[in-house]
This record gives structure tokens, sequence and C-alpha cells, in this order.
């Protein structure tokens, strides 16, 4: 399903699921069908469609740029201990035309139910995405159209043990890697207390084609946009 | 005709070059205001944007003002000795502009609203559309445009709808009392938990909370969050409606048990007496 296509070629069917371009005379028509229609004409030549997954905070529509994963299950770590597991992350599917790396976004759309908690309180907190995962201590097989890898390296800098039981990223430093198997993302997470951390996406070496991406930090942007989780971890 | 000396050295080409001066810096201010809402609208939040436009608009009008002072033929240094006693007399004179200036300043430093921002004043409920120094523009919900002077807001409870990321809301949901109340709560609870903005954490709470007249009251409490709450809200009630109809539990009518002392006879029909 991700991946590039030309104009022509363009169709995905999945279960109910159905989207394509047709050509009626000079026009190309988008065209999804499933839980809802999306139609969209596309005046262009020589375009390029790409298919791949976005930052998970699109739908049903975008109002936060928060995603919480929680864990299904909590894990302690002792003091001063470095480690990673493996969880998972919504898949929300971009499609967008490409011309001369000019990118416009022509749909977004998603085989799960989104959900949205609020992450500390209601005047200091943010709205988060919310996802529930399982951990994981190798790389499980997944279905790739609805759930991407996450590889989390905690670190604990207190001098207690921790208890964690959620992460919550900005989606504006993730970057998600995918190929025929997967979709990835590479992330940290600084315990600096036992109520307190710091989270971030970083970059990967995952072997694939990097997603297009629609949360992008501005190039003079001088403040980092790792998320300091002050209401619990 | 324009060397004639209206008073002291100023001549009325002196007037007519402060007045190309000021006309071409009011366009000047406006093209720089109109050149960084299109560079940076996309950069920066919307109030934010005004606020900064609005300064560099004032700062050029201003240094504007003052470099065609000497052409008028106006002292500054004067000005400001003159300055003191006029600025009591006009003090005096315009209270309530003052008074909405200040007011307008202190509200722009405190920020209990911004542009954007549903609030509640008084008896107006609306979005904020602007914030001047000496007023602030409303448009209400039923799209009226509404002007509150900076010294009335400043001095008067406001309620902002969407400071808070998150609110909530409650229905009240009558049930039968021969209904199974558990089995009405967990209906409404798939409900909730199928809806994307009914937050999951703080979780929704549903509870019996009155044992009425006809039927049982059941309180269902929910967050979501402020920029979204209202469109849940219309959402959901007649879902919950509908599912609790499908699932046999009857929104119950007011209702009244009559019981009589005697035993009524009911007869099949009528006699009509002309």
């Amino acid at each position: 399903m991700f991946g590039r296509y030309t104009l022509n070629n363009f169709s995905i069917s999945l279960e109910n699921f159905r989207a394509e371009i047709k050509k009626f005379d000079n026009t190309y028509i988008y065209l999804r069908e499933g839980s809802e229609r999306v139609e969209k004409a596309i005046l262009g030549d020589a375009v390029e469609i790409v298919v791949n997954p976005v930052e998970p905070v699109n739908l049903p529509k975008n109002i936060t740029n928060y995603l919480m994963i929680e864990f299904r299950r909590k894990i302690l770590l002792e003091p001063g201990r470095e480690d990673y597991f493996y969880v998972t992350f919504p898949i929300e599917i971009g499609v967008f035309v490409v011309k001369s790396k000019e990118v416009g976004l022509v749909d977004i759309f998603s085989f799960l139910k989104p959900k949205y908690t609020l992450y500390g309180n209601p005047d200091q907190g943010v709205i988060c995405r919310y996802w529930l995962s399982e951990v994981y201590d190798r790389i499980p097989e997944l279905d790739k159209v609805r759930e991407g890898i996450v590889e989390l390296r905690i670190t604990n800098q207190s001098e207690k043990w921790v208890e964690i039981s959620k992460v919550v990223f900005d989606v504006y430093t993730m970057h998600i890697y995918y190929n025929d198997r997967m979709s990835f993302a590479s992330a940290y997470m600084k315990v600096l207390s036992s109520k307190l951390a710091e989270a971030e996406f970083l970059e990967s070496s995952f072997e694939g084609e990097r997603s297009i991406e629609l949360y992008t930090t501005k190039a003079f942007q001088v403040v980092g946009r790792k998320f300091v989780m002050e209401w619990g971890i | 005709m324009i060397e004639q000396v209206v008073y002291g050295d100023v001549t009325v080409s002196d007037i007519i070059l402060a007045s190309i001066i000021l006309f071409s810096g009011a366009i000047f201010a406006r093209s720089v205001v109109v050149f960084l809402k299109r560079t940076l609208s996309e950069r920066m939040k919307k109030d934010q944007l005004e606020l900064f436009l609005k300064v560099v608009y004032y700062s050029i009008i201003f240094t504007v003002f003052v470099a065609v002072l000497p052409i008028l033929g106006l002292n500054l240094s004067g000005l400001l000795v003159a300055g003191g006693i006029t600025g009591i007399v006009i003090g005096f004179a315009s209270q309530s502009v003052i008074s909405n200036f200040i007011s307008g300043l202190f509200l722009i430093w405190e920020k209990p609203i911004k542009i954007g921002d549903s609030i509640s004043v008084g008896n107006v409920m609306g979005v904020v559309t602007d914030i001047r120094v000496m007023s602030t523009t409303i448009r209400t919900f039923d799209g009226l445009f509404v002007r509150i002077p900076n010294s009335t807001l400043f001095t008067s409870n406001i309620t902002n709808l969407t400071t808070n990321v998150a609110r909530r809301f409650e229905y009240i949901v009558g049930i039968g009392y021969k209904d199974d109340a558990d089995k009405a709560k967990k209906i409404i609870e798939n409900i909730l938990e199928d809806h994307p903005f009914v937050l999951k954490n703080p979780p929704p709470t549903i509870f019996v909370d009155n044992l009425g007249e006809s039927r049982v009251d059941m309180v269902v409490r929910i967050w979501a969050p402020s920029t979204e709450w209202f469109n849940v809200k219309m959402e959901l009630l007649w879902k919950i409606k509908c599912e609790l109809e499908k699932n046999g539990i009857q929104v119950p009518f007011p209702q009244r048990v009559l019981w009589f002392a005697n035993e009524l006879s009911v007869s099949g029909g009528y006699d009509r007496k002309d």
C-alpha cells in the first residue's frame, strides 16, 4: 500500500475500502470510498502520487500535535539504567501529489478509530491523540496498515526506581520510515524523576523510505520541541 | 501663494510638505503591515501577529509624525513642557477615553483574552475578533458585531470559554423504573468510547442521580476538547436516545399511576341522549 504511484496506476483496495484515481476527459479525479466518500480533482501533469504513514494526529480533524502512547504493561526501571523496547503507534495514511519536490496533500485516512485524551489538567495540560500499546522486547509482527513500531530508548537519570506507564510526544519531532514490512520510528525518553521526563522522536537509521511529514519545525526554530512530561509518567 | 506665511516661519508650502510626508508615511506604514501580514501569517499565531502589526504600524506613524513636527515649526522640547499642562487638561476632559486606553494596555498585557477566543462578558457571548487600544470587538454566536469599551471589559467578569484545553458538559438521561440502569450505563459507555473527542482521561462518569416521579435520572458527564465540546454535545444525546431504545430501554414520558378506592366498571360503549 505504501509507496509511489503514477496518476494512471494509483489504486488501493482493502476490505471495504477503496481509493483510486480515474481520468475523466482531461481531469484526474481522486476517489475514496469506505466509511466515507472523498472526491477531489487533480489538475496537474507528470505528477507522482505518494502514499505513506503520517503523524497520527489528523483524524477526524487536527486539534493537537501531541501523541500519548500508554503502555498496557507498566515498566519499572532501576536507577541509572538505560534500556530499550518496542511499542506501537497508530497509523494514519497520507496521500500526496508530488511534482519537483513540491508536495500537496490529497487525503488522509485510517483503518483505526481515533481517540483523544487530556494529559495534565484542563488549564495547563494538553490534548493528545491517545493510543494504548503492548510493550515488546523485540519487533513484533503487526498489521502494517494499522500499527507502526516505535523503538523507545529510556534512560532513568533519577536515583530511584521509576514506574513508567505512558509517554507523550510532540509529533513535530516525529520521523516515520516505512518499507514493505512495517512503519518505524525511533524515540527517546529521559526520566528525570518519578513524575518528570522528557520525550522526543529521533532520526533513525532504519532501512526504508522516509515519510513525507506534515508537521515540520521551521528552519529558524531555536527552542527544541522535546516534550516535557511534567504531569506524571 | 505657497510661500505665504501662515504662522511663525511656517509657510503654506511647509504645511503641504508636512501633509505629503504624513500621507506618504501612512501609506508606507500600511504597505509594511500588509507585507508583514502576508509574510508572517503562517508563522505566527493570529493574535500575536495582530499585536505585532499594530506595534509596527503605530511606531511608523509616530516616527513620521515626530519627523514632521520641525517642518511645522513645532519644537519637541517646548511640546514636552506644554504637554504637562495640556495633559492635565486633556486628561480631565477625556477621562473615559484615557480610561479605555489604559484598560486596553492592561488587557493586552494581562491577556485574559486573545483574538479568536470564545468569551462571555455580561450578557454578551461570542468570539473575540479584535482587541484595540480603546475597545474590543466581539462577533456573537448569532453573527452580531458588538463593541465593548476596554474599561467596561477590564472591570467585568470575563469567562473565557476556550482558555482551558478541555471542558465538561453533562446530560440527564431518564430511563424507566423497570429498566436496568447498569445495562443503560454500559450502552452509554460504549457510545462514549466510540466517539473520538470524548476524552479518555478525564473519563466520562455515568451514575443514577435522582429517582424522579416518573423516571430514573442518569447523569452523564463528559469531558471534551474546548474547541470541540459543542459539536460533541450536539452529536451524542440523540445517539444515546436511539441506542437505548434499540436495546429496549425507553426514555419515559411523565406518567402517574392512579389508584381508585372503588373498583371501576368499564362499559364497551356509551349512550347518547339527545
